[in-house]
């Protein structure tokens, strides 16, 4: 196993590097010119030039993109000469468009990414494995038919949808809960859970509309599956309750589809939900990724890209190696 | 017929009586329409209140770019600065008009000196920093020093450095130059002395720029000065919680008996900081925040806002008015050589739809010109463009009868703004019945003016000008936009048309020289202007008008000529409906 | 794209199909049996699909929805609109000095108007959302095209001649899988349009068709060339393949009539449920103004024309129009695609 481990780490650090060089590239060739962007009103040629020395892009491509790098590792010195300051490990440089230090943008944005991610991950959980399970419990009946229904539709309806409407009807028509504020990135805040919950729960309804209709899918295949399975033919035989048998043994196999997807999909919304953030005015790390790829700001975006890239990565490490721990079918092989 | 045939049928019939039934009779033409009013007056909310105290919550939807005086060209920045920081001079906002140059830190508008090349300012008595150390010509002298290294404060005004000599300093931080600035002398503790180039004699409005903020240099944290600017206006920075809330509370340091011109109403300021443009103008007409009101462009109005301003309760709480940017349309007078031509193709665009575009009447005002008769120096410009913007495309074939001129030409726009590429549709369809067919061509907006100034300059381009450092004189407005370049050879930088009469340009070159006021001097760049004009190099559009609704408790509100949102300087706020 | 589930549904059998190469794949979990192959594969499917009549309404849902888009200058020429030509006058949208929201007889279907009329520009919306149902279903189904040849190409290649050629592709696939996608989109579009911009293909509608059918379809195929890898892997080791080596079969022939005929219910698969997936990824980037541009319509852009400006707040049917017509393609597609699951993969257990 650790060596298994081991040699997916070395592949995660050479993905990385991989991802921050192509996306350090897509600056290079892109249209829009930082240096352009960050000069002043009168952009003579000469103020552009500046410029680009304040931006550090004055360098050769390569030596901007080693010094970028080594910064990551052991820190470095950021500014035109005479005005220099120091960026500690791991640096990740200065905004374009406001000069700020990178790791506090980020630290800034995190927080309500996390708490729309906490709390879709949540609800989406409880829906889709409760309903998928009741709907594999009853099987061709009424609730089942019911369930797979609704599960059909809610995966067919996109975000922007599903946002857009909630914002309508609850915020603009009938005023049942407030506009999102970003005053509120968690719930030990003065606004408390109260408040934390009504400012998210909208983004958290839209994501788990989606995301819990196809959880609902797998576990209920998955747990017909194990449902008929030889060892758990053996537990009903042995005269267990039905609930007991669902709960205690098929849970465990069952389950393992749900988790390798819970897996993916929270490395997937730490690197930013960016429809919903988009759409409710969350300012994440998503809403921050977009902002900063229009505006040509490489420091956030490279940060951003290299985050999202390493939690999923990790998610999908983790998955690998949970999955291959607890589904004993697997084992027994 | 099967059963699947039948249901189809059944629907078809259903469907078709369904579209009838819907909608009702059309309505008559003309019906719908509403005189839309006539919002060139500015508007005031709540003018003349005294109350003192409270606090005015600011909703933004960035944070601002910067707080540091000397490195912000941005007019949002320069609006809350009124409130931490002053400057030798400064330009006093009324609604509606451009702004009046009056005496800030120092005791009046400067002296000059016979030639023009010297004005000198002498500090009030009683100036201090927030900390309590007094304010002196050397921390004046070091604000503007700041802004001389371009290569850490990108986005450093530029103006004042311009006139002044000395152009070689490469600011504060370069090796060996510190105090080194032969531009500025200050023989004592208060007073300043400016050397210039050449004589200008809009040099108080130049001042009135955040370069002249002082900054005390055992204070300067360089990039990090943003963070807490030292204050010398009416309140200080309490928190700046970078991207998310900043608060300002009052300065006990600041002495108003030195600041007639900040009222310093407000006990604090609040700002909201990155928060949604369409929840803060949902916010503003919902008035769900009384001590409410925000500094975004075009007051944060969305839209499907427009039809709301007329509600009763919207309407009282709106403050309105021109601000100073014009909007034009430049051609490439290098690709579109005949000024004949470029008169048949201005007369021939349909200004009206554009100005439909902008919002019509209640966001913008038709204009002939680039400068208006409310700037100092102002004459009379002659235009052939119909007052009412209606094209005159009988008119311009006939000019272009037996010409020579271009097929095919090339518009480019912003991409990031819908509205300019809908101007580029209405263009074409203007320009094709003149026989030309234009074709439209997106530019990054990050490197729209870069590209504008560069060899890929399209032949038809949208462009905006706000005044410039004195929008109270034409000067600002005429010698950048058609003006030579620094050694009079060849076009200025921001001269987009790219428009060098030798002639003109000569005589302009010649009256950057002279000595004079700023009414005589401005009279004759007018006229040259208007010389200018009759080659067409560009087509004035639209005069921007912005609405701002303000929370109901808001009081003395009004719109900055300058800022183009709601001077903070004079704000203040009530405790309940009053 | 992100914010929507990691999709296909990840079966037991889906999870160790692409994982790390040294990690065995688990035994008889992808093995197709060879007796799919006997029968045609939408044979197969088609039965299916009749047994259920959810199955059959989906299908007609989704031929009516391409014929419509297909037909859809025609359909407008019948109704004598189209979807570029603006109407700012104050009989068409109330003005307050801007155009505003379309008068009552403008508003909602009417004779001229099937859906009535767009706030602010005054454009048709039968018309837009029918020329919008020819840009989605082009970009996705061209975008789908795209994914599925490179996958099944790659993954087959990967899969079946291992080692070196295997190594280099699972790393590429890994590098797509692990970039978070709508980041690089976002720096990758702008990019896109303007190098292609310079090119032939200039004109304002086709660009940023081109572009994104390029960028979906080259974020589609590592998820299937995953899922087909591991299924050439399992075919590979059987008896027949054995068998047709051990006789002197070249790769070709192995390849197109061994390996090729029994990935291709994968194949269908996948293909049938990245459709709606492109649909939505579209309209997502499309939503976030990276996608097709005003005037071109689209669904997606619809609705970003809807969110902009807060229309979709005083106007619903701006936004119901281009969202209905999303939701009833997607989830007819879905529909679709889950019966044609059903049918070619017995592993599956609606049934």
């Amino acid at each position: 196993m650790p060596a298994f481990l081991l040699r997916r780490l070395g592949a995660t650090v050479v993905l990385l590097i991989v991802i921050s060089f192509v996306t350090f590239s897509l600056f290079q060739f892109g249209p829009a010119d930082p240096a352009a962007a960050a000069c002043g009103q009168e952009c003579t040629p000469e103020r552009v030039a500046e410029a680009r020395v304040a931006l550090g892009m004055d360098k050769p491509f390569l030596t901007q993109y080693l010094t970028y790098m080594s910064g990551l590792f052991q820190g470095r010195t950021i500014g035109a000469a005479g005005a220099q300051s120091l960026c500690e490990w791991p640096c990740f440089g200065k905004s374009f468009q406001t000069n700020e230090d990178v790791t506090a943008v980020l630290e800034r944005a995190l927080p309500y990414t996390v708490s729309v991610a906490v709390g879709a991950i949540v609800l989406w959980t409880v829906a889709g494995v409760t309903l998928g399970t009741l709907a594999a419990l009853r099987k061709n009946k009424l609730t089942d038919k019911v369930i797979v229904g609704a599960a059909s539709i809610g995966v067919s309806l996109p975000i922007p949808v599903t946002g857009l409407l909630l914002l309508l009807v609850f915020v603009s028509t009938f005023g049942l809960l407030p506009f999102t504020t970003n005053a509120i990135t968690s719930p030990f805040g003065p606004a408390g859970f109260g408040g934390w919950f009504q400012n998210y729960l909208l983004p958290w309804v839209a994501l788990a509309v989606l995301f819990s209709a196809q959880y609902i899918r797998v576990t209920r295949s998955s747990m017909l599956e194990t449902l008929g399975e030889d060892f758990m033919r053996t537990a009903r035989s042995k005269g267990l309750s039905k609930t007991v048998m669902v709960v205690r043994h098929g849970a465990r196999a069952g389950l393992t589809p749900v988790v390798t997807m819970l897996g993916l999909d929270i490395g997937l919304l730490l690197g930013g939900a960016v429809l919903t953030e988009q759409i409710f005015s969350v300012p994440g790390v998503g809403f921050t990724a977009v902002r900063a790829a229009q505006a040509g700001d490489l420091p956030v975006t490279m940060a951003i890209t290299l985050l999202a890239a390493f939690f999923i990565i990790v998610a999908n490490v983790v998955v690998d190696a949970v999955y291959a721990v607890i589904d004993p079918r697997v084992r027994a092989a | 017929m099967n059963r699947r045939t039948t249901a189809a049928l059944a629907l078809a019939a259903a469907t078709g009586l369904t579209l009838t039934a819907c909608g009702g009779p059309k309505p008559a033409p003309g019906s719908g329409s509403r005189a839309p009013a006539d919002a060139f007056e500015a508007v005031k909310v709540g003018e003349g209140d005294t109350t003192r105290g409270g606090n005015v919550n600011v909703l933004m939807s960035t944070d601002f770019q910067t707080l540091d005086p000397g490195n912000s060209n941005y007019v949002q920045t320069a609006n809350v600065g009124q409130l931490y920081y002053r400057t030798l001079t400064m330009a006093k906002e009324e609604a509606g008009k451009p702004p009046t140059i009056v005496p800030d830190l120092a005791t009046d508008l400067g002296t000059r000196s016979k030639d023009g090349l010297t004005w000198t300012y002498t500090l009030k008595k009683g100036l201090r920093f927030e900390d309590g150390s007094p304010i002196t010509a050397k921390d004046v002298k070091y604000g503007v020093e700041r802004t001389y290294a371009r290569d850490v404060y990108t986005q450093a005004p530029q103006e004042l450095n311009a006139a002044l000599s000395d152009d070689g300093y490469k600011g504060p931080y370069a090796k060996g130059s510190a105090g080194d600035f032969k531009g500025i002398e200050t023989p004592d503790s208060r007073t300043v002395v400016f050397r210039l180039k050449q004589p200008f004699a809009e040099f108080p409005a130049l001042v009135s720029r955040s370069n002249t903020a002082p900054v005390p240099r055992a204070k300067d944290t360089k990039l990090d000065y943003t963070n807490h600017p030292v204050s010398t206006g009416p309140y200080k920075i309490k928190h700046y919680d970078r991207g998310r809330s900043m608060q300002l509370v009052r300065n006990p340091e600041w002495d108003p008996a030195t600041d007639p011109n900040r009222t310093a109403l407000p006990d604090t300021f609040t700002f909201s900081l990155s928060t949604a443009q369409s929840t803060i103008s949902q916010q503003l007409l919902a008035d769900s925040d009384a001590t409410a009101l925000t500094l975004d462009s075009a007051g944060g109005l969305q839209a499907s806002d427009a039809a709301k301003l007329d509600t009763a309760n919207v309407a009282r709480r709106t403050a309105s008015g021109l601000i100073g940017c014009t909007d034009v349309l430049d051609f490439n007078t290098e690709s579109i050589k005949d000024p004949v031509v470029r008169e048949a193709i201005a007369i021939a665009i349909d200004r009206k739809a554009i100005h439909l575009q902008y919002g019509g009447a209640r966001f913008g005002k038709l204009t002939q010109s680039y400068i208006n008769p409310d700037q100092r120096g102002y004459v009379t410009q002659h235009t052939a463009l119909a007052p009412s913007g209606q094209p005159r495309v009988a008119a311009a074939k006939k000019l272009l009868k037996g010409r020579d001129y271009p097929k095919k030409l090339v518009y480019g726009y912003a991409d990031a703004t819908p509205r300019y590429k809908n101007m580029g549709t209405s263009l074409q369809q203007n320009l094709k019945q003149i026989g030309i067919d234009l074709e439209l061509r997106a530019i990054p907006a990050a490197n729209y003016y870069t590209t504008l100034a560069g060899e890929n300059m399209p032949d038809i381009a949208r462009s905006g000008w706000c005044g410039g450092a004195d929008s109270g004189s034409v000067r600002t407005t005429v010698d950048p936009n058609l003006g030579p370049s620094v050694d009079g050879k060849s076009f200025g930088f921001s001269n987009i048309p790219r428009y060098h009469d030798p002639e003109i340009a000569r005589a302009m070159y010649a009256l950057r020289g002279e000595n004079g006021t700023s009414e005589d001097l401005g009279r004759k760049w007018a006229t040259l202007f208007d010389r200018g004009m009759q080659d067409y190099p560009l087509v004035p559009l639209i005069r921007n008008v912005t609405r701002s609704v303000v929370g109901s408790h808001i009081r003395n509100a009004q719109v900055g000529y300058f800022f183009g949102s709601i001077d903070l300087s004079t704000v203040s706020v009530v405790s309940k409906k009053g | 794209m992100t914010d929507s589930p990691v999709l296909p549904a990840r079966q037991p059998s889906d999870a160790d199909a692409g994982g790390v190469p040294d990690s065995p794949p688990p035994p008889a979990a992808t093995s197709a049996p060879p007796a799919i192959a006997a029968r045609s594969l939408l044979g197969t499917a088609w039965l299916r699909i009749r047994r259920s009549k959810i199955a059959l309404a989906a299908l007609a849902v989704v031929v009516l929805m391409i014929l419509f888009a297909a037909l859809a200058p025609l359909l407008t020429a019948i109704e004598g609109q189209d979807p570029y030509t603006t109407r700012t006058s104050p009989d068409v949208l109330d003005d307050y000095g801007t155009p505003g929201l379309p008068l009552s007889y403008y508003r909602f279907p009417s004779a001229d108007h099937w859906l009535g009329v767009e706030p602010g520009l005054g454009r048709d919306l039968f018309a837009r959302m029918a020329h919008g149902a020819q840009v989605s279903l082009i970009i996705a189904l061209l975008a789908t095209a795209v994914s599925v040849v490179l996958g099944t190409v790659l993954g087959a290649a990967a899969g079946y001649f291992g080692g070196k050629v295997d190594m280099v592709i699972s790393r590429i696939m890994d590098l797509f899988l692990a970039f978070p996608h709508l980041l690089l989109v976002l720096s990758l579009t702008p990019i896109l349009q303007s190098r292609l911009g310079d090119t032939a293909l200039g004109d304002g509608s086709l660009l940023p068709i081109a572009s994104l059918v390029i960028i979906l379809g080259f974020f589609g195929w590592a998820y299937l060339a995953r899922v087909v890898r591991g299924q050439v892997l399992s075919i590979r080791e059987q008896e027949f393949v054995e068998a047709a080596r051990a006789y002197g079969a070249s790769h070709r022939s192995i390849i197109l009539r061994q390996i090729v005929p029994n990935v291709m219910g994968v194949v269908l698969v996948y293909a049938t449920m990245m459709i709606p997936t492109n649909i939505t990824a579209e309209a997502a980037l499309s939503f976030l103004g990276v996608g097709v541009k005003d005037p071109t319509p689209s669904w997606g852009q619809m609705l970003n024309a809807a969110q902009a400006g807060n229309w979709y707040l005083t106007d619903p049917w701006f936004l119901a129009v281009p969202a209905g017509a999303l939701v009833i393609t997607v989830l007819a597609f879905n529909l679709l695609g889950d019966a044609v699951r059903d049918a070619l993969d017995p592993k599956s257990s609606r049934g």
